[in-house]
């Protein structure tokens, strides 16, 4: 900022005036007028009475009179009407020989226009030292003003902003950081100002910053990303950053600000959902629109039916035929809609994670055939069973992958319009057991393989329009299947060529073969007549001496067909051992508790509420009577090995 | 026209739902209506095209052609100029309205609907 003060004693020339040419011609007064003419402020002269005695070049320009408008009258014209005093006011000051610095008022222009200006009213002293006058300089600062409105109005912007905005030097020393930094971040701007921004990038990725501030001063223009950071309390978050290079009037780049948006939460949903097979919170809002109008057509049709056919028979006079076909359309229709309604109950239960699953060995073999036997006779869609004997168990909910079957085998069928065999097998892989439902129907495009699990997803196929379906089903599946901890996979050679459904089991381990019995006897000769006895039955028996060792047992994987249990091991309490039993291989197996002593009849009580199937005293023909009964509980399963 | 003989309009139902069919069959048929069920797109357009129809009911959600479909072909074909058309939708966005009428629909039915509007729909279109 540059001025030229009229102070009587010399000055800082800026300009040297024509008139001033060798040191013998320099005259005092000539080189002060030309400092004066030369001035950007307006420089005036006044009387004590505030006439202008003098108006130099750079008055013209700030108030738009020339001198000759201007010498000989009142200062006054220049003064806003909505300060009458004020010029008398600085007077006064003035005549008492003090100066008025930099005094912002305001001043009205030859046009008419208000312009914001800056005062110095400085007394001019006669030869005898009374004040005879008054100088006065003065600047527009109507620029400044409005600069300095807009600064602040931006200031106030960038503190009362949610987002963090962080200013900072081309080295990462932060200058600025405002109330939505110390929300965002946790520090407070004193601690921040002068800090490194480094301080907010988590330790591993330290050369992050020094890559964005090194294309900052490129000046490859704004940059967006996505980071995480390290708030105050340690915690991690994600951001979305935009930083920006921030320009000096030569055009380079001396720093930067970078604007920040927390978005921790998006982040884990969409990890969340990428786990959960989709892929963005777009798809998640097309899926859950397309489910509605889905949803909505699905249900609207069959209740359609039922709303009209119930006004026909309430309006008109039928026919008994008219109106048994007619109620038996209804019923069809109303079973279409419970069907619908809680297929999609069904799979937000097992996506919300409510199901409830009873997991227990089963013997998938004979499940297989359950499944089979209640999906019915189609002839021309006939069911053919391929499951070989001496399949290890599966820990399953016997209901719900009946339910998994009862959709595979209804898929099949409905994409089999023109007939065909069904096949279902199973076979071990690894340890694993895999089920699969083999048709020789429609098939399924390749392109579609991947999806055909998603919620609704119908393949789009001219030859397949007309079958109903929801959609669901294979859903549904997916979803039992995955918390029995297996997984569901679909083939197919494409359009035509019929496709396999096949779906995993964790098997049951088993070390030996099918037919063992856990014995947990001490005595070891009595033990012996027992396994002796059981294996004249067909089974084999695993011995445990103790407690311990058949808990072990149990640990290892072993899941016995049947339990004959000593009550008088060391340290055992029968009832107890017999929860811890059925606590962790459920009290599907009979178990045979054999005992010396008598036992009352409350004891016997409490030993079958435990899960005994029988208690037998340890007498002569105890082991026969135990094989006995263990064979005929287990019966119709022995058969099929 | 010699007395006792009576002409039946003939009305085309296009609806993918048997029961559905089934329902606009019993409510419309009777002496002066004829009802004719098409279980496609394809189908209802053919059938449309032999027996010109007064009046055509379709379902706008229909395996192969859709019902739009189906009507813009009627509108676009000078001889089938005259048959009436109704839209029956289970879809109430009137996005989709608007697009039925605009289509040339001459009206619009969302299921589930009353027999009763549906009868007094089929005259109202066969007045026009």
């Amino acid at each position: 900022m540059r001025r030229a003060t009229a102070v009587v004693n010399g000055s800082h020339a800026r300009k040297r005036s024509p008139a001033a040419v060798g040191p013998e011609r320099l005259d005092p007064r000539l080189i002060l007028a030309a400092i004066v003419e030369s001035s950007d402020d307006a420089i005036i002269g006044k009387t004590l009475q505030n006439v202008i005695t003098s108006w130099n070049a750079g008055a013209e320009r700030l108030y738009g009179y020339s001198a000759e408008q201007m010498v000989g009258r009142s200062i006054s014209v220049l003064v806003p009407l909505d300060r009458p005093d004020e010029i008398n006011e600085i007077l006064a000051k003035v005549k008492t020989g003090a100066r008025v610095e930099h005094f912002e008022t305001k001043r009205v222009h030859k046009d008419g226009n208000v312009i914001d200006v800056s005062l110095t009213i400085s007394p001019v002293r006669g030869a005898d030292g009374t004040v005879v006058g008054a100088s006065l300089v003065a600047r527009d600062i109507s620029d400044r003003k409005r600069a300095d409105a807009i600064s602040s109005e931006l200031a106030a912007i960038v503190d009362s902003s949610d987002d963090a905005i962080i200013g900072k030097t081309l080295d990462g020393v932060i200058t600025s950081w405002n109330r939505g930094a110390q929300h965002l971040y946790g520090y407070a701007a004193e601690e921040m100002v002068g800090q490194t921004i480094a301080l907010l990038v988590p330790p591993a990725r330290p050369h992050e910053l020094e890559e964005i501030l090194g294309s900052l001063a490129d000046n490859k223009g704004a940059k967006h990303l996505e980071a995480d950071r390290v708030r105050k309390d340690g915690m991690l978050i994600y951001v979305a950053v935009t930083i920006s290079p921030i320009h000096n009037s030569n055009g380079t780049v001396v720093g930067s600000s970078s604007v920040a948006r927390d978005i921790t939460e998006q982040v884990s949903v969409r990890a969340a959902l990428k786990s959960s097979g989709l892929r963005r919170v777009e798809d998640v809002i097309r899926a859950k629109d397309e489910v509605i109008a889905l949803v909505s057509h699905e249900l609207r049709s069959p209740l359609a039916s039922i709303v009209g056919f119930t006004e026909l028979l309430q309006s008109r006079v039928l026919t008994d035929t008219q109106r048994k076909s007619y109620l038996g359309v209804m019923l069809k229709e109303g079973r279409r809609l419970t069907a619908l309604i809680n297929s999609v109950l069904e799979l937000q239960r097992l996506e919300n994670g409510h199901q409830k699953l009873d997991l227990v060995p089963v013997d998938i073999k004979a499940l297989l055939k359950r499944a089979v036997d209640s999906a019915g006779l189609d002839d021309r869609r006939a069911l053919g069973l391929a499951v070989p004997n001496g399949l290890p168990l599966v820990m399953a909910d016997a209901d719900a992958i009946l339910q998994v079957m009862a959709n595979f085998i209804s898929n099949a069928r409905r994409y089999s319009p023109d007939g065909g065999s069904i096949r279902i097998g199973a076979r071990v892989v690894g340890n694993l057991i895999q089920v699969y439902v083999r048709d020789h129907g429609l098939g399924v495009p390749v392109a579609d393989l991947p999806k055909l699990f998603e919620r609704f997803y119908r393949v789009d196929s001219p030859d397949r329009q007309s079958i109903r379906g929801t959609g669901l089903g294979l859903s549904i599946n997916q979803r039992i299947v995955q918390a029995h901890g297996g997984a569901v996979e679909a083939q197919s050679e494409g359009l035509g060529k019929g496709s396999v459904f096949q779906f995993t089991l964790p098997a049951v381990p088993r070390q030996a073969n099918p037919s063992e019995v856990l014995v947990i006897e001490g005595d070891s000769s009595f033990a012996r007549l027992l396994e002796a006895e059981l294996r004249a039955g067909g089974l084999t028996a695993v011995r445990a001496g103790d407690a311990e060792t058949a808990e072990h047992l149990l640990i290892d994987g072993m899941r016995p067909r049947a339990v004959v249990l000593d009550l008088a091991l060391p340290e055992m309490q029968g009832d107890e051992f017999l929860a811890r039993l059925g606590a962790r291989i459920g009290n599907r197996f009979p178990t045979i508790v054999l005992t010396v002593k008598d036992l009352e009849p409350g004891e016997i009580a409490l030993l079958r509420r435990a899960g005994a199937a029988a208690a037998l005293p340890k007498e002569a023909g105890a082991t026969q009577a135990a094989v006995a009964l263990i064979v005929e509980a287990l019966g119709p399963r022995l058969s099929n090995i | 026209m010699p007395p006792g003989i009576r002409v039946l309009k003939t009305v085309v139902i296009a609806d993918d739902e048997p029961s559905m069919r089934m329902l606009v069959h019993a409510t419309i048929e009777s002496d002066d209506y004829k009802v004719i069920e098409a279980g496609d797109g394809d189908q209802a357009w053919a059938l449309i095209q032999q027996y010109k129809p007064s009046l055509v009911l379709l379902d706008v959600q229909m395996p192969g052609r859709s019902g739009l479909e189906i009507l813009r072909l009627i509108r676009t074909h000078p001889e089938l100029a005259g048959i009436r058309v109704i839209l029956l939708t289970a879809i109430d966005r009137e996005a989709d309205i608007e697009a039925g009428l605009m289509a040339g629909a001459d009206f619009y039915l969302t299921k589930p609907f009353s027999p009763l509007d549906l009868i007094t729909r089929v005259e109202e279109a066969l007045r026009l």
